[in-house]
């Protein structure tokens, strides 16, 4: 078994006000180098992850690890956040400055990195996201997916092992979807970076490692992308829906034309103009 | 005459500086009583300028918006009776809450309106209903509801003024697929107990081409379409140039048209693609 | 329309004005104020006002958005021009329309009219390029590093500088939503322009709550999101701009202390003065 970047053992987590907890005795690993999507809806429990994995939160109940380092002892706090770094949901309220490279230097400063290594960081991390050009621009000017992108570039330049993206599609246009996915996908690819995303937009969890539902606080399905999506009235029942591409492809086969496991529109054409030609 | 209407409609923003920005440019369309049309467009396409431009909220720069054959900016009180009449909620209206309880935010607009309170708590509670608040939280503080249930509050707030025309500005944004669900079946309810004209301004094609029979496509500050939704997705390659994003099977089914097998591009439903899919497979099948 | 507002924008550049030190900048702009207010007749105003029109040149910021930037004070200037005319009765009596009335035009009020407005357009023309060429953030660190030795009296240096870089940032920010608000509102029929002053104050506040509540959401966002970047409040950190008195600024300063002995000398020695104005000061 590969390394476990990110652990969740038994966490159970209740905010303060609450009766019902967010979160009950959920366990999961994340290994290095994967890519996991979290689907459920709005209070799924799902957010909650997010505060959990880089010491926000502390659990109520279990452990949280970052790489063997347990989140709720004081002395790892700043060593789990430079491993996972979190990007949220809403791009206006996680820039801190009004430069794009000010905002991206932010993270890296925090951690005294010396001046040098800084630029390093900063124009590196610019260029991972598409956003180099972008670097003496004010932050307020750029469209959402061009913010969440500056968003994304401010957690590299602080070198994280992991990424836990917290719904950042959610207040985005379909452009801005886009450019994010394209950006973390490229990340996780090129970069070797770990990915933990957290969304409801069923889409975008085609192209995931590994497939992660939660419902009322617990997780009730993990597995691939194709194992998870084929079950639609379990999907169905907890709020969630299955990819369109995925809905054609159970269409066909019940009209009697088997294509396989497709989930996206490439495998999808693939298969059928396969079926065409064979 | 046309129930709502704009005459080449011209809009800048920042006019005369050196920032100035075309919104919108030489709009023309006319609005029949109780249409239920889509508004597509990407971020920066003039969509919301012209949904503020239907209810006086923005003046034109040159030409006219009439509303049954008035000009809605002829004087102050024209243009603020107008936005009773016109009605619009802004994207994540529940940002604009602002009352002690749920049922006095919702009665901010019919008290505007002039109306008696006993019309006034009337209408708050048509309004509750139709967007499915139970009763029990209408003397809640509207900032101790959850997210669905602000989003719910906030536009009970406008449907409470029973605007003749109603326009939502991508009201579902930042939903969950129930939460969207739930608020295209409010605006079901909405329109088939008021008879109302609906303009859906969304990003989403899926959406618009799921509830609306006739769609406005914007594109940098012009109408480029108009049309129902057959005669528009019958350009679905048009759409996908203009930067839109036109639902998965559409976009599957012109990537088969280009590859020259003989499928209808324009399909928008999986049930409608499944069909024409399994027809195209059986015929070639037949040939065999 | 409120987007419209440009006070306190950064327009970034390359040239000798955005490169100063920005420490070096803030002490020029202060020590050119101080020096506007320091002259006595037009020989030094002169002086002074040249110099900010060079420093608007050397900046290379559009003279249209510096025209944009002084069209908001157009009224104050109106107003306070009109003011040094009627209260200047000194020199030749230029116009008097009522014989027994105190009211006179005099070439000393028209002189100390020209004196205030010109005087006026050279201050906002030097402090509004402070902010038009220095980033929020860069101003602020600079602002803390003067400011450092006030720690000594236990000061939050640090803690107040990031506030003003938080502030700075999310003006534009509160700008464009107060603007939305006001629209969402109108759009419910709310009145804000017309009524007594008490129903005007009364219908700001569907705009102000939601405004205050918007605005703890994003504090308490943003604090989480400040805290996933590992930042502890930390006078240590370092910085992506290192601060550096190089040549340039020691050029600037240089050439901006002759002046400014010059203004002073003029004033006080009333050099080249031909009209001394003792009573403008």
């Amino acid at each position: 078994m590969k390394e476990q970047l990110l652990k969740f053992e038994n966490v159970t987590y209740r905010y303060e006000d609450e009766s019902e907890p967010a979160l009950q005795s959920v366990s999961f690993g994340v290994e290095k180098g994967e890519f996991v999507v979290i689907l459920g809806h709005n209070g799924s429990g799902k957010s909650t992850v997010a505060k959990l994995s880089n010491s926000i939160y502390l659990p109520t109940e279990g452990k949280v690890f970052v790489n063997g380092m347990d989140t709720s002892d004081e002395n790892n706090e700043i060593n789990c956040r430079k491993t996972v770094g979190v990007v949220f949901q809403n791009p206006d309220n996680q820039i801190v400055a009004s430069i794009v490279e000010e905002d991206v230097a932010f993270g890296p400063e925090n951690l005294c990195v010396e001046q040098k290594e800084l630029r390093k960081r900063v124009d590196e991390a610019l260029q991972s996201v598409g956003m180099y050009d972008y670097r003496m621009h004010e932050t307020h000017k750029l469209s959402g997916g061009q913010k969440q992108r500056v968003a994304i570039a401010g957690i590299l330049a602080m070198r994280p092992q992991c990424i836990v993206l917290d719904e950042p599609t959610a207040m985005l246009d379909p452009k801005g979807r886009r450019e994010v996915m394209r950006a973390v996908r490229k990340l996780n690819e090129e970069e070797g970076i770990t990915v933990l995303f957290i969304t409801h937009f069923m889409e975008e969890a085609v192209f995931a490692d590994r497939v992660m539902v939660m419902d009322d606080g617990k997780v009730i399905l993990d597995g691939t992308p194709s194992k998870v999506f084929a079950q639609t009235q379990l999907l169905k029942k907890v709020g969630l829906d299955v990819p369109e591409v995925a809905r054609l492809a159970a269409a066909l086969r019940e009209n009697g034309t088997d294509l396989g496991d497709v989930l996206t529109e490439d495998a999808f054409v693939q298969a059928f103009s396969r079926k065409m030609e064979g | 005459m046309a129930f709502l209407e704009v005459r080449n409609a011209c809009y800048s923003y920042s006019k005369g500086t050196p920032f100035e920005i075309k919104a919108l440019d030489n709009c023309s369309f006319s609005v029949e009583k109780g249409e239920y049309i889509g508004v597509i467009g990407h971020t920066g396409s003039g969509k919301s300028t012209l949904m503020q431009l239907l209810n006086a909220l923005v003046t034109p720069d040159s030409g006219s918006v009439l509303l049954d054959g008035k000009d809605i900016n002829a004087d102050k009180k024209t243009a603020r009776d107008t936005r009773f009449r016109v009605g619009l909620v802004f994207q994540y209206p529940e940002y604009q809450l602002f009352e002690e309880t749920v049922s006095k935010d919702i009665a901010f607009g019919p008290t505007n309106m002039g109306l008696s309170a006993e019309d006034v708590h009337k209408q708050v509670l048509w309004a509750a209903q139709i967007v499915g608040l139970p009763d029990a939280l209408l003397d809640k503080s509207p900032f101790d509801l959850s997210g669905g249930e602000k989003r719910r509050a906030a536009i009970a707030g406008v449907m409470a003024m029973k605007p003749e025309v109603l326009i939502l500005d991508e009201p579902a944004a930042g939903l969950d697929p129930i939460g969207r669900k739930v608020i295209m079946e409010m605006i079901d309810k909405y329109r088939t107990s008021t008879g109302a004209t609906v303009l859906l301004v969304s990003h989403s094609m899926e959406t618009v081409a799921a509830a609306a029979d006739r769609i406005l496509v914007l594109n940098k500050g012009a109408i480029a379409m108009d049309g129902d939704v057959q005669s528009v997705f019958s350009r679905a390659d048009e759409l996908i140039t203009m930067g839109l994003d036109v639902p998965a099977v559409t976009r599957i089914a012109v990537k088969l048209k280009n590859m020259g097998y003989p499928v209808d591009a324009g399909v928008y439903s999986v049930e409608e693609a499944a069909k024409m899919l399994t027809a195209v497979l059986r015929a070639k099948e037949g040939t065999r | 329309m409120i987007r419209d507002i440009t006070i306190g924008q950064y327009f970034p550049g390359t040239s000798l004005i955005h490169k100063l030190d920005p420490r070096v900048k803030i002490v020029l702009t202060v020590l050119n104020i101080a020096a506007l207010f320091l002259c006595r007749n037009f020989f030094s105003l002169l002086l002074m006002f040249v110099m900010s029109v060079v420093w608007v040149l050397l900046s290379r910021i559009p003279f249209k958005t510096i025209l944009k930037g002084l069209k908001m004070i157009l009224m104050i200037l109106i107003f306070t021009a009109f003011l040094q005319i009627f209260y200047n009765d000194g020199g030749t009596v230029l116009w008097h329309p009522v014989e027994n009335w105190d009211f006179k035009i005099t070439t000393e009020g028209v002189f100390s009219a020209i004196f205030i407005a010109v005087r006026i357009v050279s201050l906002i023309l030097l402090s509004t390029l402070l902010t038009y060429t220095t980033s929020p953030t860069l101003l602020t660190d600079a602002i803390e590093r003067l400011l450092s030795p006030l720690k000594v009296f236990k000061v939050k240096v640090h803690s107040l500088a990031m506030m003003m870089t938080i502030a700075l940032r999310f003006i534009p920010t509160l700008i464009e939503e107060i603007d939305i608000i006001m629209s969402a509102q109108k759009a419910r029929g709310a009145d804000l322009e017309t009524g007594s002053l008490i129903q005007r104050a009364k219908a700001l506040v569907p705009i102000l709550v939601p405004l205050f509540v918007n605005s703890f959401r994003r504090a308490y966002e943003l604090a989480f999101a400040m805290e996933a970047r590992c930042y502890g409040g930390d006078e240590k950190r370092t910085r992506l701009r290192v601060m550096k008195v190089s040549a340039r600024d020691i050029v600037m300063l240089a050439v901006t202390l002759v002046c400014l002995t010059a203004v002073v000398v003029t004033s006080f020695a009333n050099v080249g003065g031909f009209i001394l104005f003792e009573r403008v000061i």
